[in-house]
């Protein structure tokens, strides 16, 4: 009772939508918003396999060395500018792209509940023109926003069925919504004569859509060692459906979230030194709908891989130092090209408050600075990550 | 476990608190299909206006609360007509008036400033009444009109003369201050004729003694010397209050033909029954060389203007003061020129200056009615077929008028409509 009064209170003060990101998420269902913490950030992870016990939306065997009800939230600052030809820009905002619960089914099971960005359709774009009124010329500005977003709600179960093996399963559902608006503004500036001191009033246009689908996984997660682990996860999306909300001229949709395979691994090196690496595959194509279909990216790739060096103590417990990179490719295309991003990220865990060795309380932080780009249109970001890991009774 | 649950909440919501969005905002690469167009269209007279009416007498000249004297002045004279009360009795003889003065307080920005002019003040000796007052007529009440003996006032009786200089003081002084008030005396016998013993109404006029010059007499008193029976020796000085100020003008300015005036005193109204079309040609850009028309009930509106033309109003009743304009709907056209009005259709009152009715006539001056346009063409049940009044916000506000050119002509009031055309707003 008390975790979901928790719950409740921190959903009070998340923004309604996640904001902020990048005009590259300008088509298909947007730009995608992997749903990991800050160890995996750190890492260069794709969300799999982990050495710090946490809750990671899609895979709650991540979560089944819990021993205590956690609540996880991660918050997600960003900044970047960008370039086009001879135009620049920047950006910068903040989105909290994973809130989640997990409570410990004895020491073998665990049960999680999540909430993952998955897309991200927050961009504008604004161009001055002019238009020829009483004989003059008269400045219009052009603004076209997208303020929306794409979530996935999941309810997780684990279980350890060995020493060594453990299988996990998720089902969910997509929530999200898509503001769409056009707006022409004219310019105040008279002309030379008294008749244009009339106020012009601004064209708008908009359109309103929901997102809902479902989503589930399987998760399995090997050690074969206490050096060696080995985890892999299916993501099945289903279909996201589009709808126009009341009002909206009626252009719905119906797009196919193709299949996700994740496969990843630790190697514990020493007992100071992991490596993790991770590789995540999904094949955009085929989606269902032939707008869609035209910006699908096909076949896309990502994969990472960090260090993590755990040889110093702060405060409560550890101080887990790590190290990582990450490539990926994005879903869709941007102006008929392929989009990609790279970045380099570096991190810490400060453990605030431990028991029997477990973590109770833990703040996980990660810097990734990186780039995007697609044909001309060149950005480059950075971004801070910042978990916080709370459990007990 | 609680304190950190509360440290997180607080940390969570610091990270909210503090966060300040800035969108990703590039510049339009053309991936979004709005195709915006802005098309303006003029739609001429004779294409949306049906009738053009003009009304005059709404309100009075006592409505203002001021007085006009002129003589002369680009061919009007006019004279400010003062009603006294609770004229004071000799209380049975223990009061005697013994002289008096009028206190006439005039404009200092407004009227003929530059030389003196000559001020003369008559006693009247007939009824009229302050808000139908005219130059020929005293009384003009439901049943009752009745006309003055002689134009202009009646039978009157001049009480005395002065001069209004308001930079009479500064010729000698650069430093004096200016003098907006003129006292007349009025001498004892003037006043002895006028004692009344039973107290009552009495009236006063203000006339202009120098042909060219206009004044705007904003206050006016008149004060009486009064000496009581029990101790002659002490005099004393009694305001009369005014109990009401109007004005009367020679001539009359006649009804437009052709043309449209709004304001003056009492103030005109010009009503315009016109035709929105649902329908314009389209733009070469909007249908290419073949033509097309476009529903307007279909298009977003940006601007819908009355676009009117000023010419010159008469010399005598040339607006001294900005003309503050109004556009309401005449709600019922069966009972014009008394038809209540609807709400005001403009965003904000459209002030035109005066020069635009003399020195800059044929400027053109929009007046904005988009709401209202916008609200008929999608409103499936209006006809399309509106009565509009033009007036002044203030009825009245000043003595002379704008004047815009009527239909037939050079000038003629035309609509202008302002639309956007654009693509729907679907999917990426």
């Amino acid at each position: 009772m008390r975790y979901s009064r928790s719950l409740w209170v921190i959903a009070l003060i998340l923004p309604s939508s996640l904001a902020g990101q990048s005009v590259l998420g300008s088509s298909g269902l947007g730009m995608r918003l992997e749903p990991l913490d800050a160890t995996q950030r750190a890492l260069g992870g794709v969300g799999v396999t982990t050495r710090t016990a946490t809750v990671i939306p899609g895979n709650p065997v991540v979560s089944l060395d819990i021993l205590a009800p956690t609540i996880t939230f991660t918050a997600q600052p960003h900044w970047g500018e960008y370039t086009v030809g001879a135009d620049k820009g920047n950006f910068r905002g903040t989105r909290f792209p994973v809130l989640a619960f997990a409570y410990p089914l004895g020491t073998a099971g665990v049960f999680t509940l999540t909430s993952g960005s998955q897309f991200d359709q927050n961009w504008s774009v604004e161009s001055r023109d002019s238009v020829d009124v009483g004989g003059g010329s008269l400045g219009v500005t052009d603004r076209f926003l997208s303020d929306g977003s794409i979530v996935a709600i999941q309810a997780g179960m684990a279980r350890r069925l060995s020493p060594t093996l453990a299988l996990g399963a998720t089902v969910g559902v997509y929530r999200g919504g898509l503001s769409r608006g056009f707006s022409r503004t004219f310019d105040a500036e008279q002309a030379d004569t008294l008749s244009l001191s009339s106020p012009i009033d601004r064209f708008q246009a908009t359109g309103e859509w929901t997102h809902s689908g479902p989503l589930a996984s399987l998760n399995v997660s090997w050690e074969p060692s206490t050096s060696l682990q080995v985890g892999a996860t299916v993501g099945w999306g289903g279909t996201i459906k589009v709808n126009p909300r009341e009002g909206t001229e009626v252009v719905d949709r119906e797009v196919s979230v193709p299949l996700e395979f994740k496969v990843s691994t630790i190697v514990v090196l020493s007992s100071a030194l992991a490596l993790n690496a991770g590789v995540a595959s999904s094949n955009w194509t085929d989606l269902g709908d032939p707008s869609v279909d035209q910006v699908a990216g096909g076949s896309v790739l990502s994969y990472g891989a960090g260090v993590e060096w755990d040889a110093m103590n702060l405060w409560a417990g550890g101080l887990p130092l790590r190290f990582g990179f990450r490539r990926s490719k994005l879903p869709f295309l941007f102006l008929g090209r392929e989009v990609k991003e790279r970045a380099i990220s570096a991190g810490f865990s400060v453990v605030m408050a431990q028991a029997l060795d477990i973590p109770l309380a833990a703040l996980d932080l990660a810097i990734e600075v990186g780039n995007r780009e697609s044909g001309d249109f060149k950005e480059s970001f950075g971004r801070v990550t910042v978990t916080t890991r709370v459990g007990g009774r | 476990m609680k304190r950190y649950l509360l440290a997180t909440i607080m940390m969570c919501a610091g990270a909210v608190s503090s966060c300040s969005e800035k969108n990703t905002t590039a510049p339009d690469l053309g991936f979004h299909q709005i195709d915006p167009r802005t098309v303006e269209v003029f739609i001429p007279f004779d294409d949306f206006v049906d009738d053009v009416q003009v009304f005059g007498g709404f309100g009075s000249a006592a409505d203002l609360g001021y007085g006009v004297v002129a003589l002369d002045f680009g061919g009007l004279s006019a004279r400010t007509l003062l009603l006294l009360s609770d004229f004071p009795s000799d209380d049975g003889g223990e009061v005697s008036l013994v002289g008096g003065r009028v206190v006439l307080v005039f404009d200092t920005v407004r009227g003929t400033l530059d030389t003196p002019v000559g001020v003369e003040v008559f006693d009247v000796s007939e009824d009229w009444h302050t808000a139908t007052v005219t130059w020929e007529v005293a009384v003009d009440t439901a049943g009752d009109r009745r006309f003055w003996t002689q134009p202009g006032g009646g039978s009157t009786t001049s009480l005395g003369v002065g001069s209004f200089d308001p930079f009479g003081f500064r010729r000698q002084d650069a430093l004096a201050a200016l003098v907006d008030s003129v006292s007349i005396p009025i001498d004892s016998a003037a006043v002895a004729a006028w004692e009344n013993p039973t107290g009552g109404a009495r009236g006063l006029l203000v006339a202009a003694a120098d042909p060219g010059a206009f004044l705007r007499l904003v206050n006016m008193k008149l004060v009486l010397s009064t000496v009581g029976a029990s101790s002659p020796d002490v005099v004393s000085e009694v305001q009369v209050p005014v109990q009401g100020v109007s004005y009367i003008t020679d001539p009359a300015p006649a009804a437009p033909v052709g043309w449209l005036r709004v304001g003056g005193a009492p103030s005109w109204r010009s009503v315009i029954t016109m035709s929105i079309p649902l329908s314009v040609d389209g733009t070469a850009d909007l249908c290419g060389t073949v033509g097309c028309q476009v529903d307007l009930t279909e298009v977003d509106l940006n601007l819908a203007e009355l676009v009117l033309t000023t010419r010159e109003t008469e010399s005598a009743f040339q607006p001294e003061d900005v003309t503050r304009m109004d556009f309401r709907r005449v709600l019922n056209m069966e009972l014009l020129p008394k038809s209540p009005l609807g709400a005001t259709l403009v965003p904000f009152v459209k002030s035109v200056p005066p020069e635009l009715f003399s020195t800059q006539t044929g400027t053109l001056v929009g007046v904005s009615l988009t709401d209202f346009v916008a609200g008929i063409l999608s409103d499936d049940a209006e006809t399309g077929t509106v009565a509009l009044a033009l007036l002044s916000a203030v009825e009245p506000h000043m003595n002379g008028f704008a004047s815009f050119e009527g239909g037939g002509g050079a000038g003629a009031p035309v609509l202008r409509l302002l639309f956007t055309i654009a693509n729907g707003v679907g999917l990426p």
